[in-house]
Formats: structure tokens, C-alpha cells, sequence
């Protein structure tokens, strides 16, 4: 069974604000589902080589030109950060760094 | 028209005599909508209209279909099921939905789904929970509930689907209608919401296995956009439907028929391999000897990799937002933490946990190693046999809630789907009757070498004739 603290340091890297009892749930469906995955440990993988994606594409190209799909104007602009909660001018406004 | 109303091959019939225009088959439909989707909620949104094309000679001009709500569409909301992208426009075309276009089909309406495509029963929806039009106490299967949904409620004449564990083939098994997922990389994921993007993958659900290599012949190709598409050129998938079989070899693996296996499922799904025997194909038992495997590698991949892909969103280029954040920092875990449901959040920390400091090896790396050798299971069957078979899904539609509060029970209806993702091959899902107990659908999976397509729909088509012959 993970911890509360354990669950609270992975709730924080996935950035994810959870109350006391969406915590509570994940900890108890956590663990259900990590006991199940340690059936692995009885795989045999020794010299097996991960597989990280199954095309076996590598490096795919395109020739050197200049595509043009994209041309930016004021409507792009406005698709493109129009949906954007905070905004000022051309830019995406988003609040301090700092604690306050 | 039969009970399962117009598919491509009789709408297209109908539109050619000149018995149907576009026009009023588009009406038609949004008229079965109104009035039956109140009892599915299979859609999301529906506000699409009518674009009048030329009607031309291909297969699919003026036939109305619906696309999950994963694939975006420039100008129209695109929720994934979730309530954090509630408002969310998009702003360019999925490729999916630019080849239908081209293709003169007609968008009815964007399809209800499991959020963010997590799921196998509809259920984790954040809108409403979408039925199964077979039975309406029960779930149509997911995460492609509503495309699967509508098709067999004939709320639309096929959908698009995506598939990253089972989601197009296992609730097209239980809602009596066929779905497939293409070999990873035939088909553009331009403009689909990226869930699991080393499994993701877009197909049809249709009523019948010649509408699905309609679709897909439409739909496959490379894309400039997608750089996963595979560079090979695309085929019409319905003229090698008809060809014999005989001699056809057909692999069975022993792993997909033992414990967990309803008897009713396990019943029809023999039914429909004797119907290949009686048509001269060469059966065959075989192992997959790592499929035990399969779930668990699943369970650490899919969740590392949606981790990942989820990051993006954070409340400051678009989607909920919330308003109460101090600085930034808050902006993301508030607008992250109520924006998403239970099931995002879950498969988020799960992938979280897995890929973190002094874990990555014990889990990812070991997963990424298991993922080999099931994918070996299957490349060294395939020097055996031409098509493999088995069921899609361990039992029939369950009932609403029955395993709502328990994720593990939940992730095993997809035991028979996944390990098809992980390897990369395609699959298909066809209808092989009722079973006997339940009076509901079951689905017969076909899985096939890396695109061979073909053959699995050459395998599908033949059981799918041999049932109807046999009524």
C-alpha cells in the first residue's frame, strides 16, 4: 500500500491539487493496480532489448522547402492564443512564479 | 433497409437510383437523433450541417457518420469527454475528418466518449453516461462509447473511432457492430488528441465488414503531419474482401480461451471459427505465451505515456482555467486537479509514479522489455499462420455500475485488445451472434501481421456471410 505521503509527492509532480478523499481513492486504486503490475517481476527479460515503438520509422523528413501551411495573420494569431484565459496584446498573460 | 438501417453499400445504392438525395438522408438521420439519442446520449454535439458536395462516384458521397470527440474539426468544440476542454474551439482539421470531407461524407455530430478516451464502458464520461442501444441497463463498452453507440442504434450510418487498448474493437463487441483498428501508423493522428501516442490509433465502426474497408480505404495513408504514418501506399480494401479462403491458416491461441472467458462468449466465438472451417480455412492451435503479461505492461505504458501527453493541459494556453490560482504554480495543480475526473488522474499519477526517480527501470524499462517479447509472440505466430483468432472481449455487455468502483475489474475487459496495441498489429472486431444466456452481442476478434488489413477483413467478411447464410 502506497503512503499519504507518497501519494501526496506524486499528486505534486503530476502538478494536481486532489482533496483528502480523491487522495484516499487514488491511494487505494494505486495500490490495487501496482500489485497487479508486479506480475512482471516474474517475466523473464534477460538480454531483451526495450521496445519503444513498434514502426521501426526513424528520422522522418521532409524535403527542404518551405511548406507555407502556416502563414501567420490576426486570425491565426486569434485561433491560436484566442482561447487563452489571460492574454495582453499577441501574448498569453500567466501569473508570477513567485508565492503570494 | 433492414432493422440496422441504411449502410454505406445500401445507402449508396439508394442515392445512386435516385430514390434518396444527400439532403434528405442527412435529415433523416438528424431526425432519428432528436428523436432516440435522449435514450443513448451516444452524441455530444450536433451542431453540424449539411455541406453540399458533388455527388460523385466515391463510396462514401452523402453518406452521413459521426467522429468521436477526440478529432478535431477547425471551428467546433472538441471536448474529449472531459470537462476541462468543456469550451474548447479547435483551430485546425483533424486529417480523419479532412479525408471525409474530401471524400463528400457528411458529419451528423461529434460522439460522446470516455474522458480523454480512458475507459471500456462509457462510463467515465464527464457529460452523460452513454447506453448500449442493445440494452439500455447496460454499457455499449468504451472508450469509443458513443461512435460505437450510434452505429448500432442507427443514429449514424458508420463513426470514426480511436483504439489505444481496445476502444474502438471492444465496445463495437458489444454493441453488435463491427470496429477496427488499423496497424499503427496507417491511418493520420494529426488533429486526435494524443492519449497514448506509441498506441493511439484512429478507425471505423461500422455495421458491416464491407463498410469498414470502405472507411479505411478512404481514411488510411501517409500523412506529412503524422510523422508515425507509415511511408507505403494504401489499397482499396474492399476488392480483396470476396477472395477464398480456402487453405486460409487461422491461428488460435490457447491463452485467449482460458479462465475469465464467459461460456456464452467463448460458444459463439468457436461458432464463428467453424464457419472459416466450413469454408475451407486450415485452423490451427498456437501460443502467445507472454498475453499474461499484456495488461500489466499496458497499465505502466498507456499511463507513463498519458502523463506525458495530459501535461498540456494547464490552464494557461486554453481549457479550464481555474480562477481562484495565486500564482502559477496553483494554476496548474487547481486548474488540474478540478478539471480532469477520476480516471484522468488516476492513469496520470499511475504514469507519474512509474516514470519517477528510482522507479523508471523497475517499471517503465521492464514494461518497454515484456512489450518485446509479446510483440515476438506475435511475429513468430504470424511465420505460422495468416490471420489469428479469439474473442474480443471476456463476456457481453455488463450492466451500469457493475464495475464503476473497481478500476482492475474494469481494465480486464480489455485483456484481449490490448496486447494487439502494444505489438502494433491490426485488429477487427465482427459480430458473431448472441450469446446463448444473455441474448447480447458478441464479438469475434481477428488480429493480423503489421498491415494486413486485408486479410483480417477477408477473415471477418467470411464469418460475417457464413453467420448470415446460416440464420
Amino acid at each position: 500500500m502506497l503512503t499519504e505521503k507518497e501519494i501526496e509527492h506524486i499528486a505534486k509532480l503530476a502538478r494536481l491539487e486532489l482533496t483528502h478523499e480523491m487522495r484516499e481513492r487514488m491511494r487505494k486504486d494505486l495500490s490495487s493496480v501496482l500489485d497487479y503490475i508486479a506480475l512482471l517481476e516474474t517475466a523473464d527479460t534477460s538480454g531483451v532489448e526495450p521496445l519503444y515503438q513498434v514502426t521501426g520509422l526513424q528520422n522522418q523528413t521532409r524535403p527542404d522547402v518551405r511548406r507555407g501551411d502556416f502563414s501567420m495573420d490576426a486570425a491565426a494569431t486569434e485561433r491560436l492564443i484566442g482561447q487563452a484565459p489571460a492574454q495582453q496584446g499577441r501574448f498569453v498573460k500567466v501569473k508570477s512564479v513567485k508565492a503570494t | 433497409m433492414s432493422d440496422i438501417g441504411y449502410t454505406i453499400s445500401s445507402a449508396r445504392a439508394a442515392l445512386e437510383s435516385g430514390s434518396l438525395t444527400p439532403e434528405r438522408l442527412f435529415e433523416h438521420y438528424q431526425r432519428r437523433i432528436a428523436e432516440h439519442d435522449g435514450d443513448i446520449h451516444a452524441y455530444r454535439n450536433t451542431k453540424f450541417s449539411f455541406i453540399p458536395h458533388e455527388l460523385e462516384t466515391s463510396a462514401l458521397s452523402g453518406i452521413p457518420y459521426a467522429l468521436k470527440d477526440n478529432m478535431l474539426v477547425a471551428g467546433s468544440v472538441a471536448t474529449g469527454g472531459s470537462k476541462i476542454l468543456e469550451h474548447y474551439v479547435s483551430s485546425y482539421d483533424s486529417t480523419a475528418y479532412q479525408k471525409l470531407l474530401a471524400a463528400g461524407a457528411q458529419l451528423l455530430g461529434k460522439t460522446n466518449m470516455d474522458e480523454f478516451a480512458m475507459g471500456s464502458s462509457g462510463e467515465n464520461s464527464a457529460y452523460e453516461v452513454v447506453r448500449n442501444p442493445r440494452d439500455t441497463s447496460r454499457v455499449p463498452g468504451g472508450s469509443s462509447a458513443g461512435s460505437a453507440a450510434a452505429v448500432a442504434g442507427d443514429l449514424c450510418v458508420f463513426s470514426l473511432g480511436s483504439d489505444t487498448g481496445g476502444s474502438i474493437r471492444q465496445p463495437a463487441a458489444l454493441c453488435g457492430v463491427v470496429g477496427l483498428k488499423p496497424t499503427y501508423g496507417r491511418v493520420s493522428r494529426h488533429g486526435l488528441m494524443a492519449m497514448a501516442s506509441s498506441l493511439d490509433q484512429i478507425g471505423p465502426i461500422t455495421k458491416t465488414v464491407h463498410d469498414s474497408a470502405h472507411v479505411l480505404s478512404v481514411i488510411a495513408g501517409h500523412d506529412v503531419m503524422d510523422s508515425t504514418t507509415a511511408p507505403r501506399e494504401t489499397q482499396d480494401y474492399t476488392e480483396s474482401l470476396e477472395q477464398d479462403i480456402t487453405g486460409l491458416r487461422v491461428g488460435i491461441p490457447e491463452e485467449y480461451f482460458g479462465e475469465g472467458l464467459a461460456d456464452e462468449v467463448r460458444e459463439r466465438v468457436e461458432a464463428g471459427i467453424e464457419v472459416l472451417r466450413s469454408r475451407g480455412a486450415i485452423i490451427t492451435p498456437i501460443s502467445l505465451p507472454h498475453s499474461k503479461y499484456a495488461l500489466a505492461v499496458y497499465y505502466i505504458i498507456q499511463p507513463s505515456e498519458v502523463s506525458a501527453n495530459l501535461n498540456r493541459y494547464d490552464g494557461i494556453r486554453y481549457g479550464y482555467s481555474a480562477p481562484d490560482a495565486a500564482n502559477l504554480f496553483e494554476v496548474y495543480t487547481k486548474s488540474r486537479g478540478s478539471g480532469f475526473g477520476p480516471e484522468p488522474i488516476r492513469r496520470i499519477m499511475l504514469g507519474t509514479y512509474a516514470l519517477s526517480a528510482g522507479y523508471f527501470d523497475a517499471y517503465y524499462i521492464k514494461a518497454q522489455k515484456v512489450r518485446a517479447l509479446i510483440r515476438r509472440d506475435f511475429d513468430r505466430a504470424f511465420e505460422r499462420v495468416d490471420v489469428i483468432a479469439g474473442p474480443t472481449a471476456p463476456t457481453v455487455a455488463f450492466p451500469i455500475g457493475e464495475k464503476s468502483d473497481d478500476p482492475l475489474a474494469m481494465y480486464l475487459s480489455d485483456i484481449y485488445t490490448v496486447p494487439v496495441n502494444l505489438a502494433g498489429v491490426p485488429a477487427i472486431s465482427v459480430p458473431c451472434g448472441v450469446g446463448a444466456s444473455s441474448g447480447l452481442p458478441v464479438g469475434l476478434q481477428f488480429i493480423g501481421p503489421m498491415f494486413g488489413e486485408a486479410a483480417i477483413l477477408r477473415a471477418a467478411w467470411h464469418v460475417e456471410q457464413g453467420l448470415i447464410a446460416n440464420k
